[in-house]
């Protein structure tokens, strides 16, 4: 515990100390604004394909997660209540496809992440989550620190780390630091704190790279799902027991 | 410039992979295992998140089997110029693709995975002929 913690504090630092000159935005806090591009160098296996049924090593997993991923069937992505689930808000933001950042008003961040055309809002005023109710994305508040903002995730439903099931619990909370290089390269150092499944914080992060606006019309942020039940809980498995 | 060809890779790496972000590929196909199958289209899905043709096959015996070929999300057919329309029943179609891992008649289309039309020469990803002429499977 003591270890990552002293990791995450010292790769925060490093990182922020490391930050060059970039371009300032709305109340002199640094333009995120924009398109940003995943690096498909950054983990291309696992974010483009997808873990192998039971690859779990690197994460501090307690037993009960490791069950629980090792029973996960992924044939249950088939399942119609599935087909048209979203990525919860611990995995999203590693998921391939770009991102917009756009404010929405003065108080409102707004990640558009192209993948399932999701939502992120970040409440740059500290509110209070409207009601106990869990949602995908949860409820974030941020602020901006120096250059840097951090935010604060609740509220979220359970969903996976990766995409073999590795769960995440609805009390999970997720503190990201969103760091800029220069004012093209952009780092999400992302800590999650989990008790009920992870024996110690999970810290990871993600970088993106910045696109000009000329390449807006090259992303697409629509996304209709339509979900089909399938014979036999999935396509092709009729019969199968 | 570097930008220009960062996504110029992107949009070479994209229009394939892309379609099984919403699962894990290798947790739903074997990907060590690609298939080369023809048959004849029953059905065209044109839907999100993932497209699938349903393909008919005939085996040497004279059955016939239903399979189900999971492909990209819409927008990425869309990207690759391809609608609804483009693929249709009775389309006859070269497949190669990963089969499913628990032995269920669905394939997807993975990382070396195409499709061929030889009617009008349709190749949506890697062309199945090549894969044919390297395995030396017989024609």
């Amino acid at each position: 515990m003591k270890a990552a913690k002293t990791i995450y504090l010292l790769v925060t630092f490093l990182v922020g100390f490391g930050l060059s000159m970039t371009s300032l935005g709305q109340d002199g806090a640094p333009d995120i604004t924009g398109y940003w591009m995943w690096l498909p160098h950054e983990e291309f296996r696992m974010r483009l394909w997808g873990p192998e049924p039971g690859e779990i090593g690197g994460l501090p997993l307690n037993e009960k997660a490791i069950n629980a991923a090792m029973a996960f069937d992924p044939n249950d992505y088939y399942k119609p209540e599935n087909q048209c689930r979203n990525h919860g808000a611990a995995y999203v933001m590693r998921a391939p496809f770009a991102r917009q950042f756009l404010y929405e008003d003065t108080d409102t961040l707004l990640i558009r992440i192209e993948l399932e055309a999701q939502e992120r809002k970040i409440y740059l005023d500290g509110r209070l989550p409207s009601s106990e109710e869990h949602t995908g994305l949860g409820h974030s508040v941020g602020s901006w620190e120096s250059e840097i903002l951090t935010v604060t995730t609740t509220h979220m439903t359970p969903y996976y780390h990766r995409r073999n099931g590795v769960p995440y619990s609805e009390n999970a909370v997720m503190t990201e630091h969103f760091l800029l290089h220069d004012s093209s390269y952009l780092t999400i150092i992302t800590k999650v704190d989990d008790p009920e499944y992870l024996n110690e914080p999970l810290v990871r992060s993600i970088s993106f790279k910045k696109l000009p606006d000329s390449y807006a019309d090259q992303f697409n942020f629509e996304y209709d799902c339509e979900v089909i039940e399938w014979e036999g809980g999935a396509p092709g498995r009729e019969g199968l027991q | 410039m570097k930008t220009c060809l960062a996504r110029t890779v992107l949009l070479f790496l994209i229009p394939l992979s892309l379609g099984y972000s919403h699962h894990s590929f290798p947790g739903i196909y074997d990907v060590d295992q690609q298939w080369l199958l023809e048959g004849v289209v029953n059905e065209f899905l044109f839907r999100n998140p993932h497209t699938f043709v349903v393909l008919e096959i005939t085996s040497d015996s004279g059955t016939t089997e239903q399979w189900y070929i999971e492909m990209a999300p819409m927008q990425v057919l869309m990207g690759r110029g391809m609608d609804k329309n483009t693929i249709g029943p009775g389309d006859d179609l070269i497949v190669t693709c990963n089969p499913a891992r628990d032995g269920g008649k669905s394939c997807g289309l993975g990382q070396k995975g195409g499709i061929y039309r030889p009617d009008d020469q349709l190749l949506y990803g890697m062309d199945p002929r090549q894969l044919h002429d390297l395995l030396n499977l017989p024609k």
